[in-house]
């Protein structure tokens, strides 16, 4: 599953570190799931999406191996 | 996602400072007859038609017991187990997943190096193997734990960089 997360990012102008703070996980969690290591919970996806002001599909999109 | 099955973070710190104490103290039981003299115990003859039949055939007149070997490996597994399965700084589902997958490794690798050992290994040799066995699953999942979750992310920042 790809995500648009490092996009998003850029755009709202906030680090990895950042991130991880307002959505309360670790900084490690955000770079693995940036990077397609780590496909997040439901509910992290959730607050990702809200965070950044999307929807979840606006950010996860799922890759024909999925 | 709260993990109520690990030990306080403090346990980490606590447990890597003994380890290395716990260690050597184990080498210098297992392989020098070390022995702490408030271990070591005059134990009573045990009673006439017990389980060894007769009392004298294994523990003579006197039960003598020494439970430095005993502690020794008590003192290895707990710190261990306290360096493993304490929380992290943050502890989340990322975390976990990485922790349940270092694990599962680590039972694997476990089981083919008892299996490899098995086969290969025969007579009294094969007992030091089972003895080191104790530790492997702790060992390699301290190990593949750490190295998944501290290294391996900055190896792979360094290559894309």
């Amino acid at each position: 599953m790809k995500n648009t997360i490092r996009v998003e990012r850029a755009r709202m102008d906030i680090t990895q570190a950042e991130l991880a703070k307002r959505t309360d996980v670790s900084r490690q969690t955000i770079n693995a799931i940036e990077a397609n290591k780590y496909v997040p919970s439901t509910v992290l996806a959730l607050k990702i999406a809200r965070l950044f002001g999307k929807t979840v599909n606006d950010i996860f999109e799922l890759e024909d191996e999925d | 996602m709260k993990n109520k099955l690990l030990l306080p973070r403090a346990c980490r710190i606590i447990g890597l400072i003994l380890l290395p104490f716990a260690i050597v103290f184990l080498y210098a039981v297992e392989n020098h007859n070390f022995s702490i003299p408030f271990l070591r115990y005059n134990m009573p003859k045990p009673n006439e038609g017990n389980f060894f039949g007769n009392s004298d055939f294994l523990f003579g007149k006197n039960f003598y017991a020494d439970f430095s070997n005993e502690v020794a490996l008590l003192a290895t597994f707990i710190c261990l187990f306290m360096v493993a399965f304490s929380k992290q700084k943050n502890e989340d589902e990322y975390v976990s997943a990485v922790r349940l997958r270092a694990l599962q490794i680590s039972v694997y690798a476990n089981y083919i190096i008892l299996a490899l050992a098995s086969i290969l290994i025969y007579g009294v040799s094969f007992l030091v193997v089972m003895e080191v066995n104790l530790f492997t699953i702790l060992i390699l999942f301290i190990i593949i734990f750490n190295f998944n979750l501290h290294i391996r992310p900055r190896l792979s920042k360094s290559k894309t960089a």
